[in-house]
């Protein structure tokens, strides 16, 4: 079997460049909500402590 | 990222939004570049984020700029972000032109000024982000952040006119391409208006993504005070 990279056809070239493109975004998005997640869980049981020792 | 305001909301949601339209008109409405075929479709998202690259950093600079004037804790939030934002889509910028290059240079990468300076720009910010992590005091962090922002912006410019200035492969597609460069192409009004599009769209997702990661800061901030205010209870 004939790899893309090997055929004159581009298709296959420009599937990869979509899916790096997206795929890069994606995990940006994904780590910024996992980000503010753990901040924030982070955040309320500081909280929870502080307001325990009162 | 889970409770953001109405207005951030709407702004995701149009940016999503465009983003789907953007990724049809580029697949189905812009012509198929006759030489390249259906590769050269890369180019415009390749440029796109090369753009908020570039943005970004220069939106870093301008705040780190006005901290040193006058420091403010949000200038070194927005700053912080931007570069932040700026390493990401300059990474997918280089990846997406590595990918293009490999059907259009026979070349997944080679040492061309554009690429090496794309490059060198992207470890710059990259190195700038390793710096701060490695700083505790926040005033100095972000005193020493908009320093670097500055100095940093220097690399930008030198990219932009990389493929202006040196002989390169590297095609200009607006402007007069340089007579060695390798895939070039003249667009025409469809692809005018695509291209145009993208760069709305990408420019339009930077701003969201500003405000998300600003908000996402400022949070880490709060954690931060939080831990020193309880780490100062207990040495009480």
């Amino acid at each position: 079997m004939t790899a893309f990279w090997q055929t004159a056809d581009t298709a296959g070239y420009l599937v990869l460049g979509m899916a790096a493109i997206f795929g890069l975004m994606a995990v940006y998005v994904l780590r910024l909500r996992s980000r503010s997640r753990s901040l924030r869980e982070e955040l309320e049981e500081l909280r929870r402590n502080e307001a325990q020792k009162k | 990222m889970d409770s953001a305001s109405k207005p951030l909301k709407t702004l995701t949601l149009a940016s999503l939004l465009l983003l789907a339209v953007a990724t049809g008109l580029v697949l189905f409405y812009a012509p198929r570049e006759a030489v390249m075929g259906e590769v050269q479709r890369v180019f415009y998202f390749h440029v796109a984020a090369g753009w908020v690259g570039m943005l970004s950093f220069l939106v870093a600079a301008v705040a780190g700029g006005m901290y040193l004037a006058r420091p403010r804790a949000r200038l070194d939030e927005v700053a912080v972000s931007s570069v932040e934002i700026g390493v990401i889509f300059t990474l997918i910028n280089i990846v997406s032109g590595s990918i293009w290059a490999r059907p259009a240079w026979n070349t997944w990468w080679t040492w061309d000024p554009r690429l090496v300076t794309a490059s060198v720009m992207e470890l710059i910010y990259f190195a700038y982000l390793m710096l701060r992590s490695g700083i505790d005091d926040p005033e100095r962090r972000a005193r020493l952040g908009a320093v670097y922002t500055i100095v940093g912006f220097l690399s930008v410019p030198l990219t932009f006119f990389s493929i202006r200035f040196f002989r390169t492969l590297h095609p200009v597609v607006i402007g007069s391409s340089n007579p060695a460069a390798v895939g070039g192409f003249d667009m025409t009004p469809r692809m005018l208006q695509v291209f145009l599009f993208s760069l709305l769209t990408f420019s339009l997702l930077y701003i969201s993504l500003l405000w998300h990661r600003v908000r996402l800061e400022r949070l880490t901030r709060k954690v931060e005070e939080a831990k020193g205010q309880r780490m100062a209870g207990g040495a009480a």
